[in-house]
């Protein structure tokens, strides 16, 4: 089994704390990281691909120290970075091929046969050897799933994966999580809760470098059940509300708004808790202070 | 893998591109060959009994200078586009190794292709002198032309990686390399930095006396080295901190 340990992880871009004392660890499948922009996930993924060399704190991938097997480490890594771009002049399979080199020890058949098997994988034998400038935003994103697949890694790392991208795409970006996250650790990093509130199954919410979440999508949700309210409320309520509350869900029926709001009593007598999905319980986590544990 | 890596290079920023170098190095050596009275100037004797030691300069302004600058130009293009796309990112954290394994082999076969180049340019110009020299014209000795100009690569090549690595940017490393060999050594011979007094690194021989001229070429062969280990430095993880750009 896989595991990947964070230990009391800090980072500074010169005096700026983006990482405070974050520890957790996880084993395989999906696990979400969730944060708003400038929260720290990407800092984290950096120095989890070893691309920032720790400054305080360890990490551990399958008990390989990164201070010291960083070579070993770098083999059993696939990254999916932010804004994920390449050559533009060369054909897909080319690009992965490419790849396969650096992962693999040079032997070109064997580079060949796992570059095809992943291309017929994740289906793409239709624009594979097309030049990288004819692809869509969609087709290159999803060549950059395929890249991580090469060289079968332990743990992925992916950054924010459907910025970006028009919703149909974001939806078959999404569809591969499953595909990739067998057997290997898959970290996902988003601001976007939609990305991963079907396939994750554990969930790390970062906010201003700190970690204030750390367990499963359900636990998530049940901390912040009882926090969210839905009530029908005429518009000078809907305003007095909006003025100390954050509303989540705005709907204009006729003469009243039916509305969720975020508060931990109800503001008015008709109020009544209201069901909640990740994205709810990810607005609750970043509009109370503190974390919910401390609720 | 060679083959690969030159096919890749060979498309990455446009088709064809080093086709196009290879055909204008050999046609430039073809013309070269073909207007010799033109490229290559013998000096004059009126006094029979004096012997001239003459000095290939047309080698190091050929190989030295144009050559060179035109592949430290060509390293930061293909080196420097992986800064600007995620293929640094990439190849550092997946490449299973301490160090940039792809930017490090496109750079052998860049350099590869280079010393073949240079090797054509230096057999051809050389002959050239060696054919119209009379007798009474001594040329330096092959070893210490071999010498000075394999100190001038590897400090050049080494230096410009340093800035690439240091700068992170295409554009910026192509002004300063520029500035600081093409128009301060190669045109101007120094003239800045000998106002200083600091030692300039010249491929010129008339500024200095053999010996000196040696001492000079073995510090910058020391300065290479040095600039080598940094360069290996700076390019084993992402860089955070950009001094220049």
């Amino acid at each position: 089994m896989n595991s990947l340990k964070v230990s009391n992880l800090e980072f500074k871009y010169g005096k700026v704390e983006a990482l405070k004392n974050i520890s957790f660890e996880v084993t395989e499948g999906l696990i979400g990281i969730l944060g708003p922009n400038g929260a720290g996930k990407t800092t984290a993924m950096k120095l989890i691909t070893t691309l920032y060399s720790i400054q305080k704190g360890e990490i551990f991938l399958n008990d390989l120290d990164y201070k010291k097997d960083l070579s070993q480490i770098r083999k059993m890594i696939g990254y999916l970075p932010q804004d994920f771009s390449t050559y533009d002049n060369i054909k897909g399979r080319e690009f992965l091929e490419i790849i396969g080199s650096l992962k693999l020890d040079w032997n070109k058949k064997k580079v060949v046969n796992h570059v095809n098997e992943i291309i017929n994988k994740l289906e793409m034998n239709d624009y594979i050897d097309r030049k990288i400038k004819e692809y869509s935003g969609g087709m290159k994103q999803k060549l950059g799933f395929a890249q991580v697949l090469v060289g079968d890694p332990d743990l992925i790392v992916i950054d924010e994966p459907t910025v970006g991208l028009d919703p149909e795409q974001r939806n078959t970006i999404r569809e591969l999580f499953p595909i990739i996250s067998k057997n290997r650790i898959v970290l996902a990093t988003t601001h976007i809760v939609e990305d991963i509130e079907f396939y994750c199954n554990y969930l790390l919410v970062i906010k201003d470098g700190s970690l204030i979440y750390e367990g499963t999508k359900e636990k998530f949700i049940e901390k912040a059940y009882g926090l969210v309210w839905e009530a029908d409320v005429d518009l000078d309520t809907l305003l007095k509300i909006k003025t100390a509350n954050k509303v989540i869900t705005n709907f204009r029926v006729s003469d009243f708004s039916h509305i969720k709001y975020i508060s931990k009593i109800p503001l008015t007598q008709n109020s009544k808790k209201a069901d909640i999905n990740l994205q709810d319980a990810y607005i609750v986590y970043n509009n109370l202070e503190g974390s919910i544990s401390r609720i | 893998m060679i083959k690969f890596y030159f096919k890749i290079l060979n498309k990455m920023l446009t088709k064809n591109l080093l086709y196009i170098i290879i055909f204008l190095v050999l046609l430039f050596n073809s013309i070269i060959r073909l207007f010799k009275e033109k490229f290559i100037h013998i000096p004059a004797i009126n006094d029979s009994t004096m012997i001239i030691n003459l000095i290939p300069n047309k080698i190091y302004s050929f190989c030295d200078l144009y050559l060179l600058l035109l592949f430290v130009i060509l390293i930061f293009f293909f080196l420097g586009v992986d800064f600007k796309n995620s293929m640094e990112e990439l190849a550092l954290s997946i490449g299973g190794s301490r160090i940039n394994k792809f930017m490090l082999r496109k750079l052998t076969i860049i350099l590869i292709l280079y010393f073949a180049l240079y090797f054509v340019s230096f057999v051809n110009i050389y002959t050239l002198y060696l054919a119209m020299l009379p007798n009474k014209i001594l040329l330096t000795p092959l070893k210490e032309i071999i010498f000075y100009s394999i100190v001038t690569n590897i400090f050049i090549i080494s230096l410009s990686l340093f800035i690439l690595f240091l700068s992170r940017d295409t554009a910026v490393s192509t002004s300063i390399i520029t500035a600081y060999y093409l128009i301060e050594e190669g045109l101007w011979r120094c003239k800045v930095t000998q106002k200083y007094g600091i030692l300039g690194h010249i491929y010129q021989y008339n500024d200095y006396e053999s010996g000196e001229l040696l001492k000079i070429k073995l510090f910058y062969l020391l300065l290479a080295l040095l600039l080598i280990f940094l360069t290996y430095k700076l390019s084993k993880r992402k860089y955070i901190f950009n001094f220049i750009a």
